[in-house]
């Protein structure tokens, strides 16, 4: 049985209250929350790390949060990504599923667990998968 | 309909009756007067006298007059002296003059045309040659009177469709901003929303975790501590984002109320930037695609201006900078306020495609844009849109400040214009 771990999430987003907010919200959860204003140092640090969740916005300076779901998926497919947006569109809505988002949330949040609760239904969703490859590599050996 | 036709330039133009038109004939000699007096009042038209050039400009000054036929050879001040005189007042400078004369040789004709006269009858007069010159003068004036008419009409509607059109536009932009700055409220919103939210749960937990007979037989301490830690920084959250609601809807109510003043009063010049700018973060475009280089003076800079109007050029200055570097790699602009001699600079640059060189004398008239049209021709174009009236109406709200607008621009570098504002007083040291 793989051990049951705490996920890492790195959460994205250019408005840093908004951070400190979603950091506050994540406190009593067991899951390892990193936050970074900067969607490029976003993806420099999905590259140099590990994380199983990002939670990131849409509209950002220097990179659309579409497009860093995009590199994420392009990067590495398990990474589950949640989009949020205050910029409420079909498009945008559209675009994060096309993309391979897990779920979208419309700032402002109708009621902040929501979001915890689909970083649990990730894990609950992780912890499935994770079981199944553990037990692939254990045959593999 | 009605109210259109009744626009004098959209009649059409017809010659008026003989008896709508006034000649004036200046002869010292009573016979030479009487009878072209004769003939043109056969004709139909009528006719006052004057017996010298001082009477002669006089009648011309102060009554109706259509055309002037004029003697040459006069006492005191002769034809040439009167005609010259008459050309050079702005009253009178209209009236065809033609000279009845004996000298008829070149070089009298030729001065006479020098001095502004418009033709020549030969005398003795005849009867024919009288009327049909008169004729074709008498034309001529009114072709060109209402002609006058019509530019004058023109420029009236072209100045009144620009404001229209202007109106119109702020109005779209205006729309357009107001849907960015309620995204902008959306921000300080979700923090306290969530951190209310997340506030409710850690207080719960805490309750849960000292509540007797709870989860646990004893509280844990350390993380009570914790979590009320949490909340009070969630707390801290929520007051930091309302206060930065508050101050963009101040900055939002005092933007929108000094966009009612219409007359001119003594404002920075600074602030009007960084408060149409404050404003123009409401385009998101503006606000996560373009560079912004702001270089403003530490002082207020004074100048009397008229707040919307400027806020309204500054605006339109910028929108162009921003149209100009649609689809570039590096979209920058630069914003800087200067002082020197009296006068304040407002400088702002971009990095777009330049203005061509054939175009740059002619940016600043009306109509005239590089951008499509929004019109039936072209209903969904692609890129900015211009009606070409945006630098138009911004050189003529400059120049009634008694400023200018300085353009300098390289193809393929970008366009910087200079934007100069007389000072309203002295800068105070602060």
């Amino acid at each position: 049985m793989p051990e049951k771990r705490n996920y890492k999430i790195l959460i994205v987003d250019d408005d840093k209250d908004i951070l400190s907010m979603l950091e506050m919200a994540f406190l009593p959860t067991s899951y390892d929350v990193t936050t970074i204003d900067h969607p490029l140092q976003a993806y420099k640090m999905i590259e140099n790390e590990h994380f199983d969740m990002v939670i990131s916005d849409i509209q950002m300076p220097q990179m659309d949060g579409l497009t860093l779901l995009r590199k994420i998926k392009n990067f590495n497919g398990m990474i589950q990504v949640v989009m949020m947006t205050a910029h409420i569109t079909i498009s945008n809505t559209l675009d994060a599923f096309r993309y391979g988002a897990v779920d979208i949330f419309f700032k402002p949040f109708e009621d902040i667990n929501e979001i915890i609760a689909a970083a649990d239904g990730v894990a609950v969703k992780l912890n499935r998968v994770n079981s199944i490859l553990h037990k692939l590599a254990e045959g593999e050996k | 309909m009605q109210q259109e036709t009744s626009k004098p330039f959209l009649q059409p133009f017809t010659v008026p009756e003989k008896s709508e038109f006034d000649i004036l004939i200046v002869d010292d000699e009573f016979v030479n007067r009487f009878l072209l007096k004769d003939i043109l009042e056969q004709d139909g038209y009528r006719t006052h006298e004057a017996n010298n050039g001082i009477e002669a400009i006089d009648a011309a000054v102060h009554r109706k007059t259509d055309l002037i036929l004029m003697d040459i050879m006069m006492p005191d001040m002769d034809g040439y002296e009167t005609c010259r005189r008459l050309k050079e007042d702005p009253r009178t400078d209209n009236i065809p003059v033609i000279f009845v004369t004996a000298l008829t040789d070149t070089e009298n004709l030729v001065k006479g045309f020098a001095v502004g006269a418009e033709d020549y009858l030969g005398k003795p007069i005849k009867e024919g040659e009288v009327r049909a010159r008169v004729q074709t003068h008498l034309k001529l004036k009114a072709a060109m009177d209402k002609i006058s008419l019509y530019n004058e009409e023109l420029e009236k509607v072209v100045a009144e469709s620009s404001r229209e059109l202007i109106r119109t536009e702020r109005q779209a932009a205006f729309g357009q901003l107001i849907q960015g700055i309620v995204h902008n409220l959306k921000g300080p919103l979700t923090t306290i929303r969530g951190s209310s939210q997340a506030c409710r749960s850690t207080l719960k937990m805490i309750r849960n975790e000292i509540e007797p007979g709870g989860d646990s037989p004893l509280p844990d301490i350390s993380k009570v501590a914790k979590l009320t830690d949490g909340a009070i920084k969630a707390i801290d959250l929520a007051e930091t984002a309302s206060g930065r609601l508050t101050e963009m809807i101040n900055s939002l109510m005092s933007k929108s109320s000094a966009d009612q003043s219409s007359k001119p009063e003594r404002l920075d010049l600074n602030s009007i930037i960084r408060s149409e700018l404050a404003f123009l973060e409401g385009d998101l475009h503006f606000k996560h695609h373009i560079k912004k280089n702001i270089d403003l003076t530490t002082k207020p800079i004074p100048i009397l201006a008229i707040a919307p109007e400027l806020a309204q050029v500054f605006n339109n200055m910028i929108s162009n900078a921003i149209d100009a570097m649609h689809g570039n790699a590096d979209q920058t602009i630069s914003i800087s306020t200067t002082l020197n001699n009296h006068y304040a600079w407002l400088s702002i640059t971009d990095t777009g495609g330049g203005i061509a060189p054939e175009n740059i004398n002619k940016i600043f008239d009306p109509f005239f844009t590089t951008k499509p049209k929004h019109d039936d021709s072209n209903p969904s174009p692609k890129g900015p849109i211009g009606t070409g009236l945006g630098l138009y109406m911004c050189l003529r709200s400059i120049k009634a400040l008694n400023g200018d607008i300085l353009v300098e621009s390289k193809k393929g570098e970008g366009t910087t214009f200079n934007i100069k504002i007389p000072l309203a007083g002295p800068i105070e040291i602060s």
